[in-house]
């Protein structure tokens, strides 16, 4: 039998943790008793009485460590294990990192700066200036995904970040892929060697799973931002895009995609690829320019790789008998106009080009001229085509894609109006999108047909479906249930949109 | 005794509150400076400003202590085991496995705690004997004391209460610095805000479903400190009650 007791100065524990130590401690083999406690006299008067000797000169503020063993092998054995369970207390204080915890988490951008190289920024676009500059002044990238930041502040974070080589991708950029890391709204698509360079999220998004399907995969997709191309901008992280990917390894070929550009921007872009040694394709947006489908058909072609049949679902649902109301006069063919109703700002601005070619002006919230925007209220007139997800519509609140219920409400509105000749619709999958959007967006659907049935008018759903079958929300599926609620289905927003005005048309 | 607490701490009365500012730049044993300039703790320097004022427990006189000791055990379910003495022995508190928390002790253990809480409050034992008691920083029968000052002084009992506090400040030497501090705040009406709260609660006579909630955040300070309070504060507003049930309990459990 032998006996150890010592003294431990500044050693503070609560009385739980220490009773865990002395319960681990007695249950070491050979270890028959182990008492572990702050010297206070009580406490010391039980440890003495149990036949230990206390040094004299022991203090409340001590710890006292009692052990007794049965050998000299079985003690050291029951002092590591002591050792141990304090080492542990002590190893998870330090791995608190919550509020105040021994490893107080990062608070400032500068003070995460050591362990990365880019950075997310989210916060209300009041206030992403100061993060975003504070992340490059500490030599990060910066994803900005916030909107309504001002444009004279992204031009300044802009040049700040072209000065230490590093590249911002945004104000309101949503979607990125980084070396196959999805960030924000982004589709799972299969890795490869096409870079691309958005200043469009959903324009992104579409280009990429178009490729995906042809069977072509992604290095990167850096978003720049949706006014990185107009002449306020003047393509400052464009330029940090495409001289990046040039750099890369990985990419093979560059491909930009964008909104309707700036002439002069897209003039002087078009230099700067002149000196790169990746080859770049244009996917820019713009009247009589290819719109996304057929820039992605030319980056294939290129490639030597055969242009596939995009996917489509015609619609698998009867369409509800058309109730004959007598007397109320079926609006005629004339008027009744192209109605679409997009989260994708530039899967709007594609299908306002496609369909303009053939209908002539459409109105908008986010007009191809400043003569076209919609009055206030935002109601639609003639041929209207409205993005909910812009600044206006999203300030304050949740972008349509995450949540659905304005896009929705405005469905049904649209479907009561008897100028309603063809829904067109968009519908985004991917990360960051809503877990199941196509069965709120079904519903909408079938009763936009069953509102328009039951007054008399047959109403058409036409809707461009973004996604690749890797999606957490699953493309057919996705697909397969719109087309049963009555939509005719496309992978192709340009096929999309050209079968709403078809369908217009035919009336 | 100056505490200086992180955020996540339990608000002590006493203390210094600080925010996240990474891990402490002292150890055990370094030197530190208090003085006008304010805290120097290795190489920071904490300038105080009052930011909140810790609540304080305000004396009810008119509370009938039956009632508060009533509606406390309506609202504390540990009380019903802490109460039955009358079929299961407390533990002797010098017993070592009181000393160990051994689980199979521990209610036991509580009403060896609430029995020399009621011994103390009646003058029959001296704070002493629990001071120091149990192994952690904040030993178990500091909190006793502590529950018992702040139970006193809401039913207006100042003058046991100050005979008490001057009892204990005398033995205070007996616990860990820390521990004497508060309970010495204690004596002041101060203790951490959860347990002021639910003294107040008692002295409006509060329904039983706020005193819960108030008793669950008691609970919640500490690993055992807020039962161990109650525990005080249920044997000061016992003891101090006419309802003969209490003073029945209390000649068996003062045996």
């Amino acid at each position: 039998m032998t006996r150890h007791v010592e003294l431990r100065g500044g050693a503070y524990y609560d009385s739980v943790s220490l009773m865990q130590v002395s319960r681990t401690v007695r249950g070491t083999p050979g270890v028959s008793d182990a008492m572990i406690g702050m010297g206070t006299d009580l406490n010391v008067g039980m440890i003495r009485d149990l036949e230990f000797e206390v040094p004299a000169g022991v203090g409340p503020n001590d710890l006292v460590v009692a052990l007794r063993a049965d050998d000299e092998a079985s003690m050291a054995a029951g002092l590591a294990a002591l050792e141990e369970a304090l080492a542990a207390l002590k190893a998870a204080g330090r791995q608190a990192t919550g509020a105040g915890g021994a490893v107080a988490p990062p608070r400032t951008m500068r003070a995460a700066a050591d362990e990365a190289n880019l950075a997310f920024v989210s916060v209300p676009g009041d206030h992403a200036f100061a993060e975003a500059m504070d992340a490059v002044e500490a030599g990060l990238s910066v994803m900005l995904f916030s909107d309504n930041v001002p444009v004279a502040q992204e031009v300044a974070l802009k040049t700040a970040a072209a000065e230490r080589d590093v590249l911002v991708m945004g104000p309101d950029c949503g979607t990125a892929v980084v070396s196959g890391v999805a960030l924000g709204f982004a589709n799972r698509v299969q890795r490869g060697s096409v870079g691309l360079v958005a200043a469009s999220g959903t324009g992104a998004q579409q280009v990429m799973c178009l490729l995906d399907a042809a069977g072509v995969g992604m290095s990167h997709c850096l978003g720049v931002g949706g006014r990185d191309l107009s002449a306020a901008v003047g393509g400052r992280s464009t330029r940090q895009a495409l001289a990046g990917l040039d750099a890369d390894p990985e990419t093979t070929s560059i491909i930009v995609v964008s909104k309707p550009a700036d002439p002069t921007v897209l003039a002087e872009l078009h230099e700067v690829v002149a000196g790169l040694a990746t080859p770049v394709y244009w996917a820019t947006l713009g009247a009589g320019r290819p719109d996304l489908t057929e820039a992605v058909e030319a980056v294939l072609h290129a490639q030597g790789m055969p242009e596939p049949a995009w996917a489509q679902w015609p619609a698998a649902a009867e369409a509800p008998a058309v109730v004959s109301t007598g007397s109320t006069a079926v609006a005629s063919q004339a008027e009744r106009f192209l109605r679409g109703i997009f989260v994708g700002g530039t899967l709007a601005d594609e299908a306002m080009i496609v369909a303009g070619e053939r209908l002539g002006p459409i109105r908008s919230n986010i007009p191809l001229a400043p003569e076209l925007g919609l009055p206030s209220g935002m109601v639609s007139e003639g041929h209207t085509i409205v993005d909910m997800g812009d600044d206006e519509m999203t300030r304050g609140r949740p972008h349509p894609m995450i949540d659905p219920t304005l896009r929705l409400e405005r469905i049904a509105a649209e479907a009561a109006d008897p100028s309603c000749g063809v829904l067109l619709l968009d519908l985004v999958l991917g990360y960051g999108s809503h877990p199941d959007p196509a069965e709120e967006l079904a519903g909408a659907i079938r009763g936009a047909i069953g509102v328009a049935a039951a007054a008399g008018r047959r109403l058409p759903v036409v809707v461009a479906l973004v996604g690749v079958e890797g999606d957490p929300q699953g493309l057919t599926a996705c697909a397969e249930a719109l087309s049963q609620a009555g939509a005719d289905v496309y992978l192709s927003n340009a096929a999309a949109t050209r079968r709403a005005v078809e369908l217009l048309d035919v009336r | 005794m100056l505490p200086v607490l992180r955020p996540e701490a339990v608000q002590l009365p006493t203390a210094v509150r600080i925010g996240d500012a990474g891990p402490w730049p002292v150890r055990p044993g370094d030197p530190v400076r208090v003085d006008a300039a304010g805290i120097a703790l290795g190489r920071w320097l904490i300038t105080p400003v009052r930011s909140w004022r810790p609540p304080r427990v305000v004396p009810a006189p008119g509370l009938a202590a039956a009632t508060a000791a009533a509606a406390l055990s309506a609202a504390w379910p540990g009380t019903g085991e802490m109460l039955a003495g009358v079929d299961a022995a407390p533990a002797d508190l010098r017993d070592p496995r009181v000393l160990r928390l051994e689980p199979e002790l521990t209610p036991a253990a509580r009403r060896g705690l609430y029995a020399a809480a009621l011994r103390v409050v009646a003058g029959v034992e001296r704070p002493a004997a629990l001071l120091g008691l149990g192994p952690g920083l904040t030993p178990s029968g500091d909190d006793v004391v502590a529950g018992l000052l702040l139970g006193l002084r809401l039913l207006g009992r100042e003058a046991r209460m100050r005979g008490l506090a001057a009892d204990a400040s005398d033995s205070l030497a007996a616990t860990t610095d820390l521990s004497g501090s508060l309970v010495m705040a204690a004596a002041q009406g101060y203790a951490a805000p959860p347990v002021v709260e639910l003294l107040n609660a008692l002295g409006v006579a509060a329904q039983v479903g706020l005193l819960r909630r108030n008793v669950d955040a008691v609970l919640a300070v500490g690993h055992s400190s807020g039962a161990d309070v109650l525990t005080g504060i249920h044997a000061a507003l016992a003891a101090s009650a006419e309802a003969q049930v209490f003073q029945s309990n209390r000649a068996k459990e003062s045996r």
